[in-house]
């Protein structure tokens, strides 16, 4: 940890199953064995610690995301960009708002971000992979054992343009789930001269290779728009209630999801996709999913910043097809 | 082995509405696009997101247009094999689909099932298939292009 991190977290001495606490804010976060227990001025709450790891290795791989990310159905994150990160208990929960319990706390980015890498390099056992499907890691659960396992410090693959790069056996095997299911190579034939400006990439190798889950990259871009395909497997650590309109195309596997009004958690619908399936997620709602098997999703966003102010401000709607006049 | 699916053969997905209505998801099938829409190479949308646009076509024999684009698009080969001619354009043309383009010709490509390509901005390129294939297409919204939501979304669960 660099020094300029260690300044901006607050750690305290290990407890007896060798874990340390940490203080953000008014929040205190404390592992046991098998639990995450969060403080705050209003009480403490309990998130089962390998569901708490998972989601907060999305949370800052994606750097807080679009809008909220939440752990369960009551804490999570809201990113409000460079206005900050809020940290909330129950803010977006029906019954906790209905009970008046609810709790939230702006932070910096640096500083929530800083603060569960160090809580990841502590807690994360070396034989966790927080990326990993469950049938392809071990237990987050004892006592301190050393650690944290290498892929905590994997970083986002993103670019502006489209990738190039192919992956290979070298550092990339292809997953045991996708070897009956490989792409076909194509062939450029663009003149020496031209090839700078050309890109051709086998995507469905690309994802065949891909050593992590649920965890959208970006592959090409057109100005804001971005294809940012993940592989699929077991169920989403976190629920996503997205700050602007995002679509999903299954490319292969199948996905279910369960939709659910953003601002309160009411249950509004179950979408059940299959290979070829195309569907809008509307700015309104937040969505958990889950994948019976491996399986390769285009998520498609639009980073736009300045789009959750537009939704706001009713200049663009919160349902793709709205602008249709389709009601 | 992962289920699959092809303009053959496809199976679609499904809504169970508890509180919310099904054009909100806007909810269509690409393989079901390519395999039933009358005409190849239509561009078909199947999402938008502000000026963005995600479309798809059915790519058989030979388009009769180049295309030109004033910013860069890109093609996913879901399925099939489609060849991709480019031409640097002598001058500068009018975005949109041409009958002929002259200028040097700068090579080609050859795609198969996952192939991602680049269509870059202000290259003028063509595409032909010798058997029926299936393009997904990153673009932004144009004249172009073909709105038909309730021809290809779920309309009731």
């Amino acid at each position: 940890m660099v020094m300029q991190q260690k300044a901006l977290v607050e750690s305290g001495r290990a407890n007896d199953l060798g874990y340390k606490t940490f203080r953000l804010g008014g929040y205190e976060f404390e592992r046991n064995a098998y639990f995450t227990i969060i403080r705050y001025p209003g009480g403490e709450y309990h998130i089962p610690v390998g569901e708490f790891m998972r989601a907060v290795q999305r949370d800052i791989g994606w750097n807080f995301f679009y809008g909220m990310v939440k752990f369960d159905e009551v804490f999570g994150t809201f990113n409000f960009y460079e206005k900050g990160v809020d940290m909330f208990l129950g803010k977006y929960n029906d019954a906790w708002q209905k009970s008046g319990k609810h709790y939230s706390e702006m932070f910096p980015n640096e500083k929530i971000s800083a603060t569960f890498k160090a809580i990841l390099e502590d807690w994360v056992p070396p034989d966790f992979n927080p990326w990993a499907a469950p049938r392809e890691t071990g237990s987050p659960f004892g006592r301190k054992r050393g650690g944290p396992h290498p892929a905590i410090f994997r970083k986002r693959i993103v670019t502006t343009t489209m990738i190039k790069t192919q992956r290979t056996d070298d550092t990339h095997p292809v997953n045991e789930a996708f070897q009956d299911l490989r792409g076909k190579d194509g062939e450029m034939k663009i003149k020496p001269e031209y090839a700078e400006r050309f890109g051709l990439l086998n995507l469905y190798e690309y994802l065949a290779r891909n050593d992590v889950t649920w965890n959208p990259e970006i592959v090409s871009a057109v100005e804001y728009s971005l294809f940012c395909p993940t592989t699929e497997e077991y169920i989403l650590p976190i629920t996503h209630g997205n700050d602007r309109v995002e679509w999903f195309l299954l490319l292969n596997g199948q996905i279910s999801m369960e939709v659910r009004d953003r601002d309160t958690g009411i249950l509004l619908a179950y979408l059940h996709m299959k290979p070829g399936d195309c569907t809008a997620m509307p700015a309104d709602i937040s969505h958990n999913l889950w994948a019976p098997e491996r399986s390769m999703l285009l998520v498609w966003e639009n980073g736009n910043p300045q789009l959750p102010e537009l939704i706001r401000l009713g200049k663009t709607p919160t349902a793709p097809l709205e602008e249709f006049g389709l009601k | 082995m992962v289920m699959t699916g092809s303009m053959a053969k496809y199976t679609k997905g499904n809504l169970l509405l508890i509180d919310d209505r099904p054009i909100r998801y806007a909810m269509s099938n690409i393989y079901e696009i390519g395999a039933t829409w009358p005409k190849s190479y239509d561009r078909v949308v199947i999402g938008k997101n502000g000026p963005y646009v995600l479309a798809c076509f059915r790519a058989e024999g030979e388009d009769a247009s180049w295309w030109y684009m004033p910013h860069d698009e890109y093609l996913l080969l879901v399925e099939g094999e489609v060849r991709v001619d480019y031409i640097e354009p002598r001058d500068q043309l009018k975005p949109g689909p041409h009958k002929t383009v002259t200028g040097t010709d700068m090579g080609h490509m050859v795609l198969r099932d996952g192939s991602l390509a680049s269509l870059p901005a202000r290259v003028a390129y063509r595409m032909r298939a010798a058997k029926k294939s299936l393009v997904l297409l990153q673009t932004k919204h144009s004249e172009w292009l073909t709105y038909a939501w309730e021809d290809i979304c779920l309309t009731e669960e």
